[in-house]
């Protein structure tokens, strides 16, 4: 599974123009960002639709998407219809955010369940996996019933985590899933990211702590803020 | 991919020289929650009135894809096909559950009446399906012979909701379904209705003017201003990253808690 994000020129990521950001963007299996200022989480919002790159350079798309085409079935993800992109996010992509947004009153162990739900996998058993899950993140089993709004922030990031990577997801998206949680945490979802990465998924995440990075990364690209005039 | 159920183009609706709703063009797909949002009178409840044929448009097209594949054109449709369309295909969940229910007759015979209007006959298997129901909208199946006044606002949309999905509809409109309701009862039924949409393949148009209830429900989201639609797109797209001035405005007005 190759991620490309590539033909885009993004206001906010000047980087990106950048023929070897643009490069290594490209086929990576696990790739990690960091930068100060602002534009991390939108470029993984860009990657994900959530965001719309302002200024779409359709030319320079065709062309990548044709000589894309050429090695294997490519989607062109900005220009895709909603309707697409929906159900492209619900099969490709796991997306860990930096908080949970979730239906009040649900138990943790739906909550995780749930994208193996939309997959069509039975009820039973993605409850059994959501529980293998949570326990592996140390959530303890007394918490899976309750609903997750009145946990620690270690607790329901674990909680995020563990519904963004429970599908096996061929694409993932990691916004500094490690950032409210302890050593030992942060030890075993390192573990999970790396796991999936063997498996072959591609990884585009960003990292503040460089423990984390050095264990699941195998390569990284740096942002820079763009430069503006301050008047 | 799937054909949309429903195909709108330029639909307008004026009242006089009014505008109800003005050049609205969407397409709603198989299993998708379409939520409608703005502020009171932008034309929420008019469109969703339009669309589902209870106000005549003024102008533009609105077509339906029925089971059988082919493309329906719903302003022209003759009334008793509309009459049975509205029973067998389509639901109208409304704001207050006392508009929707018949209160003379009991919880039971509320959800049971759109299935003997289908054509079920069976009391036993008609009683049957409504106990199903009630214990599936979490209504205390006990009750099925107690009168809708008898029961709390909340329990009275969960009843409408089950009314209204009794028959297997394709298509639900629902106009502020959680509106008025305390906010214990309001998570519930959200819970509710997405299960419901996601089990039963439903596509859901929702008019709320409460954007958690949009983000948490919908797929897509269409903002609407003054009569017209002023942005429209995936949930997070909308909320996470607002173009429009009016948009902004009504992400920055949601309360934290």
């Amino acid at each position: 599974m190759t991620l490309a994000l590539s033909g885009q020129h993004i206001a906010a990521v000047d980087t990106l123009q950048d023929a070897a950001a643009r490069q290594a963007f490209d086929s990576d299996p696990a790739l990690m960002v960091r930068a100060r200022g602002i534009s991390k989480t939108f470029t993984l919002h860009t990657q994900g639709g959530v965001e719309i790159p302002a200024l779409h350079n359709p030319a320079a798309d065709a062309t990548d998407v044709a000589a894309a085409t050429a090695a294997q079935p490519c989607i062109a993800f900005t220009g895709a219809s909603p309707h697409s992109v929906v159900a492209l996010r619900r099969h490709l992509l796991g997306y860990v955010s930096q908080f949970l947004h979730v239906i009040p009153r649900v138990s943790t162990l739906t909550i995780v369940a749930e994208p193996l739900l939309l997959r069509g996998v039975e009820a039973a058993e993605a409850e059994m996996r959501a529980g293998d899950l949570l326990a592996r993140l140390n959530v303890p089993r007394r918490l899976w019933t309750l609903p997750p709004a009145t946990f620690s922030g270690g607790e329901q990031q674990r909680v995020n985590i563990a519904r963004g990577l429970i599908a096996d997801h061929p694409v993932l998206l990691l916004d500094e899933p490690t950032a409210s949680l302890d050593a030992e945490n942060r030890a075993v979802v390192a573990e999970l990211i790396t796991q999936a990465r063997k498996r072959g998924a591609a990884i585009a995440g960003i990292f503040h702590d460089e423990d984390t990075r050095a264990q699941v990364a195998t390569r990284r690209l740096e942002l820079q803020p763009v430069l503006r005039a301050v008047a | 991919m799937l054909n949309p159920l429903l195909q709108v183009r330029n639909l307008s609706k004026r009242y006089g020289s009014r505008i109800g709703c003005e050049d609205v063009s969407f397409d709603l797909y198989p299993g998708e929650v379409l939520c409608v949002v703005g502020e009171s009178g932008s034309g929420k409840s008019t469109l969703l009135s339009t669309l589902a044929l209870r106000l005549q448009a003024d102008t533009g097209t609105l077509h339906y894809t029925s089971t059988e594949g082919d493309s329906i054109d719903l302003l022209s449709l003759s009334e008793p096909r509309r009459r049975l369309l509205m029973r067998t295909e389509w639901g109208f969940v409304e704001q207050n559950p006392r508009d929707g229910l018949r209160a003379g007759v009991s919880a039971g015979a509320n959800i049971g009446e759109p299935l003997m209007a289908v054509g079920a006959r069976h009391y036993g298997q008609i009683r049957a399906t409504a106990t199903q129901w009630m214990s599936r909208v979490e209504l205390d199946t006990s009750r099925i012979d107690d009168l809708p006044a008898s029961f709390s606002g909340g329990m009275q949309q969960r009843l409408q909701i089950a009314r209204n999905l009794v028959t297997g509809p394709r298509l639900v409109f629902m106009d502020e379904p959680t509106a008025g309701l305390d906010v214990s009862v309001q998570a519930r039924l959200l819970d509710l209705l997405r299960t419901l949409t996601s089990q039963l393949q439903l596509s859901a148009l929702v008019v709320t003017h409460d954007i958690g209830v949009a983000r948490l429900l919908a797929h897509r989201l269409m903002v609407m201003q003054h009569g017209r639609v002023v942005e429209a797109g995936l949930t997070d797209q909308v909320l996470d990253d607002p173009q429009h001035p009016y948009t902004q405005l009504l992400v920055s007005s949601v309360l934290p808690v």
